[in-house]
């Protein structure tokens, strides 16, 4: 299997491997949207009384994929907006939706991973979007990690529940055709080899080991990497450690998955660790007493691919994996261009910081430079596991060449911004890609996509 | 400190759109950002960046070119900082005055272009001179085609090509003997005129005649030659150190320094009466400085790594070749602004056949 690319940034912060078990809230503010899903339709009203477990909204346009009170507790609608709030909590054994009607348009085991909430830890690899439930899985793609800094590690996880994890993954090679393949870092330690081991006992299972850069865990980097061709009228499931955990708990032991496991690390942040807590738990009362003194950004995901926390956001969402601390600059530097540099790492050599071997630095919000035309360092095609050339497109896009931008491999993409992260000119060239690609989808592939995507089985 | 960002913060409306000395804002920020850098924040995703900006890329350069500096000093005394003065100041208004027509920021490119600069000329070169070719070199060379990061060819070649064109009788005999003993010429102040009394001619030309210099004189500079090109060793220490931050590419620089090696090697076993042997072409002349610091340019040379190699191999061909079988003693200057307008052509073919390897990937 050939990966190319990558590149870990060493963040100070780094999650440890403990999970601390929230206090129990007195509210939950469920945010209605999260990256990729939007529950619009509500099945509950405001002042109405719900069990642990029963279904406050769905997602029309993904299935019909559930909110879950994850507790019992009063409804309250629109306040905060774009939140279903839920008071006067009660820890209650959950309530579990009816067997589904076999023979429907659903496989039964695929609806109960819906109306139990693991749905949504699932992607297709290719294109990270929520996979259809009908369509037949020609393979699963599971990555034991996240290698983005910082989201939930998946050897903390493991660690816990090793036994659940491989269930899981029984589970899963019942609902998939073809094999599984187990990502599994290159790394030593005693979990890796235990779980080596388990997995060379399993015929279905296909162990791969990946190298620990960032972003060579991603499912489209994996896929291309295995040879896994997007086929039309089937798809390629992703998962991550979680989500075989969510599937284990959902088809072994029938329960709603209602909390989650969050990592919270970053240089914004006073001790990193994991959490585990119900989805909607409210931000503030989860990084009170956590964040330094100082200004901070919260991010919802890791530092390349995570979004700013809004202050319209309240709480966990169904989909949230961790969440990144970063500092604001509050100070600038005299002459900083011609410090030793022992306390910035920088992908280049340029910084004393490279006879540091095992420094990590306080990152902050920072540009760190000023924008100028790209001086051909060539960093960008070093790093990008999709094998582009980012600096080409980002001359082409200049030049408003679409066609040759599509002719470069630009839709081969997968967004990771390392590119834009090591760019010493400063140029946005994430951006600059991701919004050529929505053109050429757009305008040059709409009418022949059709023929392209059939790729004979 | 803080007295600085207060002086900055509150001189920066006169600056702006409206502000009285608007014309003069790409001044006020090139100071601002050279004393305290930026103070932008990321606006979306990456929310973090690398800490390496061009300042910092620039400055590795000027670094590297220290121990040069220190040697061409030494041998050819403190008219070299003078010269470096005047290809600063005359340099930078042209720099200056292109970003404020164009309301653009000042780029940190020209550091480089004019420290280099009077590095390449003969130590005597008259400074009117050193003016005349540095603006020529930053005005043709660069702005005309847009500024840093999109001129074909390298400033600092075209300035030295340009005098070499206009003013050749100069540009071929300003060479002087180098200073010896514990001071070398740091105590003298040379100029053209004393060039008769001085005047040596630079090793290349003297191999013309079959006379060598010995190797060792070659690799510490104690030859005739441009003020900074003589000493192979401080611009090894000062190249090797580039590539080790990776500010400059080793693909270039081994391909150059291995075609001059290899074919100068074939040419001189072949011929041993007529050619000078491999080593003495690598230390001799503007290899080093033109294979470390100006052929490795990444504005000029290709992007693809393949087209780097080729660009390397294409130019060290070119040196041997003038340099041994054209009128010029010194073929660097010329085989690098033929690399330069090569490597477009170079790029293109490693970049078509990369996209046809992404493509067959699927």
């Amino acid at each position: 299997m050939k990966l190319r690319g990558g590149y870990n940034i060493r963040l100070a912060g780094r999650p440890a491997g403990r999970v601390d078990v929230l206090s129990e809230p007195d509210r939950l503010h469920l945010p209605q949207r999260s990256r990729r899903l939007r529950f619009t339709q509500l099945f509950v009203k405001n002042g109405q009384r719900v069990r642990c477990g029963e279904v406050l909204a769905h997602d029309p346009t993904h299935f019909g994929v559930p909110l879950l009170a994850p507790r019992g507790g009063t409804v309250r609608l629109r306040a905060p907006r774009g939140h279903v709030t839920l008071e006067d909590l009660v820890v209650e054994p959950a309530h579990v939706p009816p067997d589904p009607p076999s023979g429907g348009e659903i496989d039964p085991k695929r609806q109960w991973l819906i109306d139990l909430g693991a749905w949504p830890f699932f992607a297709d690899a290719h294109s990270g979007a929520l996979p259809d439930p009908q369509l037949p899985a020609a393979a699963a793609i599971v990555a034991t990690t996240h290698l983005e800094p910082f989201t939930l590690r998946g050897d903390v996880q493991l660690h816990e529940s090793l036994d659940a994890f491989l269930s899981g993954l029984d589970h899963l090679t019942d609902l998939v055709e073809g094999p599984v393949f187990v990502a599994v870092p290159r790394a030593g330690g005693e979990l890796a080899s235990r779980l080596r081991q388990e997995l060379a006992g399993r015929e279905a299972l296909q162990p791969v080991e990946i190298p620990l850069r960032y972003p060579l865990d991603h499912f489209d980097v994996l896929a291309r990497a295995l040879g896994l061709a997007r086929q039309r009228g089937r798809t390629v499931w992703g998962l991550r450690t979680e989500g075989v955990l969510a599937v284990d708990q959902a088809l072994t032991l029938r329960k709603p998955v209602l909390d989650r496991v969050v990592s919270i690390g970053g240089s914004g942040v006073t001790a990193p660790m994991h959490l585990r807590a119900p989805i909607g738990y409210p931000l503030e009362a989860l990084l009170a007493g956590r964040l330094v003194d100082r200004p901070v950004r919260v991010i919802d995901g890791g530092v390349l691919n995570g979004e700013a926390v809004g202050e319209r956001r309240l709480g966990l969402d169904a989909e949230s994996t961790g969440l990144t601390v970063l500092l604001e600059p509050t100070r600038r530097e005299l002459f900083g261009f011609v410090r030793t540099g022992l306390d910035r790492l920088s992908y280049s050599n340029c910084f004393l910081s490279r006879l540091r071997p095992r420094y990590a630095e306080p990152l902050t919000t920072a540009v760190r430079g000023e924008h100028r035309p790209c001086i051909g360092c060539g960093f960008c095609e070093e790093l990008c596991p999709a094998g582009i050339m980012p600096h080409l497109i980002h001359k082409l896009a200049y030049q408003d060449a679409l066609e040759e931008i599509d002719r470069c491999g630009a839709l081969k993409c997968v967004a990771c911004g390392l590119c834009t992260y090591v760019c010493p000119s400063k140029l946005d060239l994430r951006r600059e890609i991701v919004a050529a690609n929505e053109t050429i989808v757009r305008d040059l592939h709409t009418a022949e996509s059709a023929e392209t995507e059939e790729v004979p089985a | 400190m803080r007295l600085l960002e207060n002086l900055f913060d509150r001189t920066r409306p006169l600056f702006g759109e409206t502000g009285p000395f608007r014309a003069l804002r790409p001044v006020a920020q090139a100071a601002e950002a050279f004393f305290l850098g930026s103070d932008e924040t990321t606006e979306r995703p990456p929310h973090a960046r690398d800490p390496l900006d061009s300042k910092r890329f620039m400055m590795m350069v000027i670094i590297a070119l220290l121990p040069a500096l220190l040697a061409s000093v030494y041998f050819f005394g403190t008219r070299v900082l003078v010269m470096m003065a005047v290809s600063y100041i005359a340099g930078g208004i042209v720099e200056v005055a292109f970003a404020m027509v164009r309301n653009k920021d000042i780029h940190e490119g020209f550091f480089v272009t004019g420290f280099l600069f009077p590095l390449v000329l003969p130590p005597t070169t008259p400074l009117w001179m050193v003016a005349v070719g540095v603006i020529f070199g930053v005005l043709v060379g660069k702005e005309v085609f847009g500024g840093t990061g999109r001129n074909l060819f390298n400033p600092v070649l075209v300035g030295r090509t340009f005098l070499a064109v206009a003013y050749p009788r100069h540009l071929a005999s300003g060479f002087v003997q180098p200073g010896e003993g514990h001071l070398g010429r740091l105590d003298q102040y040379i100029t053209i005129a004393d060039v008769d009394a001085l005047s040596g001619a630079t090793p290349l030309a003297l191999a013309r005649q079959g006379e060598y210099a010995s190797l060792w004189e070659l690799l510490l500079g104690s030859v005739s030659g441009s003020a900074g090109e003589t000493s192979a060793l401080a611009l090894l220490i000062g190249g090797l150190f580039l590539c080790y931050t990776r500010v400059v590419n080793y693909r270039n620089v081994a391909g150059i320094l291995g075609a001059v090696f290899v074919l100068s090697a074939a040419l001189h076993y072949g011929d041993p009466g007529r050619f000078a042997p491999p080593l003495f072409h690598l230390l001799a002349g503007g290899l080093f400085i033109g294979a470390f610091f100006m052929a490795t340019d990444p504005v000029t040379s290709p992007l693809t790594n393949g087209g780097k190699w080729l660009y390397g191999i294409l130019i060290g061909v070119l040196v041997v070749v003038i340099r041994n079988f054209s009128g010029y003693v010194e073929g660097v200057m010329f085989a690098i602004l033929l690399g330069n307008l090569a490597s477009p052509l170079l790029d293109e073919v490693f970049i078509q056949m990369r996209i046809r390897r992404l493509q067959l990937e699927g």
